[in-house]
């Protein structure tokens, strides 16, 4: 059984390529552990679908980034500043607006005139939930993803790209989620503590 | 049930695919990408919810296909929330989690147990599970452990081992604070002194509105909550 040794020649290639690396210690133990356990067929699926991350090369996906946002017009402006700085370009930006009373529609408008694949929609029912399920609902109907980020939020510009990575490559993945962390700039006190909480979970 | 936090977001893989019926993973919605062909026969995010609709969605969309992490889709989060804010949204997750749970829970009795140190710390394991015409969701955590030795201290009126247990859980729970070096000695008194203080009242919140849903709930942790929005 070398399992293992086909998943780190997988990795190491991957990495040689200089791209998506799998994480190949991972995957040996996932699937090692499938293995001890008993489960072989388990194992033989997990394999497969490590390779398929590693090689297969998945259909152009088409993506839509959908925000909800309500009073943080400056917040706001960084995240949709950051889109704009995508390594793999969103192919729409859908900001529904829960009933903002500051100068949030002026911010996305602004953007609108030079990126045009922004819209803004205006919900006046305010919730979180509601509001997620109109930006679906305003979404293209072509796009194949759909992709969540708050307005207070500012992503990497490898973002879009590697969270999509999995999606591509596998069509059993349904949903595919990223690392959260937290700005220490312009943190207050409580904020600090709060993230720091969190990023002392990080192993 | 759901597991509150998600852990594996840590490591490039396939989140694995949980054995019991009742624990679900989940991505937070700050940074979330879904195949719109699984969540859309969903129906969508439940509008009850004014927090946790990322969780529900999670519980519902496992069975659904498999859920992938890659801890390289970066986003910062601001962490500038003014303190009101804050409390607001500690509130917000301790009594919507706990609506979560009731939405899939059905008259059963469930403890969890959850990690205590190292790496196991993140993971939550069934312990038990029955199905009783009341239902009951107890998260056993250093957090409550803790507290079940003190209860203990003062109960025996100080007998010897229960001060030995409520001392170990005390080390227990607090060895995140104490294992940050980095910070001086007044500011970690001060947060974990902080961290206790948030963890009681938030553990009562999320109780009390367990009770309102006729459900026994015991779980809080704040360094175990979900993404904050």
């Amino acid at each position: 059984m070398n399992l293992s040794l086909a998943v780190r020649v997988l990795g190491a290639w991957r990495c040689a390529e200089g791209g998506e690396l799998v994480d190949s210690e991972r995957a040996v133990r996932t699937i090692q552990e499938s293995v001890a356990a008993g489960r072989v067929e388990e194992a033989g699926l997990q394999l497969i679908r490590f390779l398929k991350l590693g090689t297969a090369e998945g259909a152009a996906l088409r993506c839509s980034v959908l925000i909800v946002t309500r009073n943080r017009c400056e917040l706001l402006d960084r995240t949709l500043s950051s889109l704009r700085r995508q390594r793999r370009a969103p192919d729409e930006v859908v900001v529904v607006d829960n009933a903002s009373t500051d100068t949030t529609a002026e911010t996305v408008v602004r953007h609108t005139s030079s990126w045009p694949i922004v819209r803004r929609v205006e919900e006046e029912w305010l919730g979180i939930a509601c509001a997620r399920n109109r930006t679906l609902l305003e979404s293209s109907e072509r796009s194949d993803v759909v992709a969540f980020i708050d307005d207070d939020c500012v992503a990497d510009s490898e973002w879009l790209y590697q969270l999509l990575l999995p999606l591509r490559y596998d069509e059993e993945v349904v949903s595919a989620g990223g690392y959260v962390s937290f700005s220490t700039e312009d943190a207050t006190p409580w904020g600090r503590f709060y993230s720091d909480q969190r990023e002392a979970l990080v192993p | 049930m759901i597991i509150p936090n998600q852990p594996e977001v840590y490591t490039f893989c396939y989140l694995p695919r949980v054995r019991h019926r009742g624990l679900a993973l989940f991505f937070p919605g700050a940074n979330v990408a879904y195949r719109r062909k699984a969540l859309v026969p969903l129906a969508y995010f439940d509008e009850r919810f004014q927090s946790g609709e990322d969780t529900d969605v999670g519980v519902r969309l496992v069975q659904k296909g498999e859920l992938f992490s890659n801890p390289k889709a970066k986003v910062v989060h601001t962490s500038n929330l003014p303190l009101r804010k804050l409390i607001e949204q500690w509130f917000r997750i301790a009594v919507y989690t706990v609506r979560v749970f009731y939405k899939y829970a059905n008259l059963c009795f469930e403890v969890f147990m959850r990690g205590l140190v190292g790496d196991s710390r993140y993971r939550q394991v069934c312990l038990c599970e029955l199905t009783i015409p009341l239902t009951a969701v107890i998260f056993v955590s250093p957090f409550l452990l803790l507290n079940v030795g003190l209860w203990g201290v003062v109960a025996s009126l100080g007998h010897p081992l229960a001060v030995a247990f409520a001392l170990f859980t005390g080390l227990v729970y607090f060895w995140s604070d104490f294992a940050r070096t980095r910070v001086s000695l007044r500011r970690l008194l001060l947060y974990a002194g902080l961290r206790f203080a948030i963890n009681l009242i938030l553990l009562h919140v999320s109780f009390a509105e367990g009770l309102r849903n006729r459900m026994f709930y015991v779980n809080y942790e704040l360094d175990g909550t979900k993404e904050v929005r």
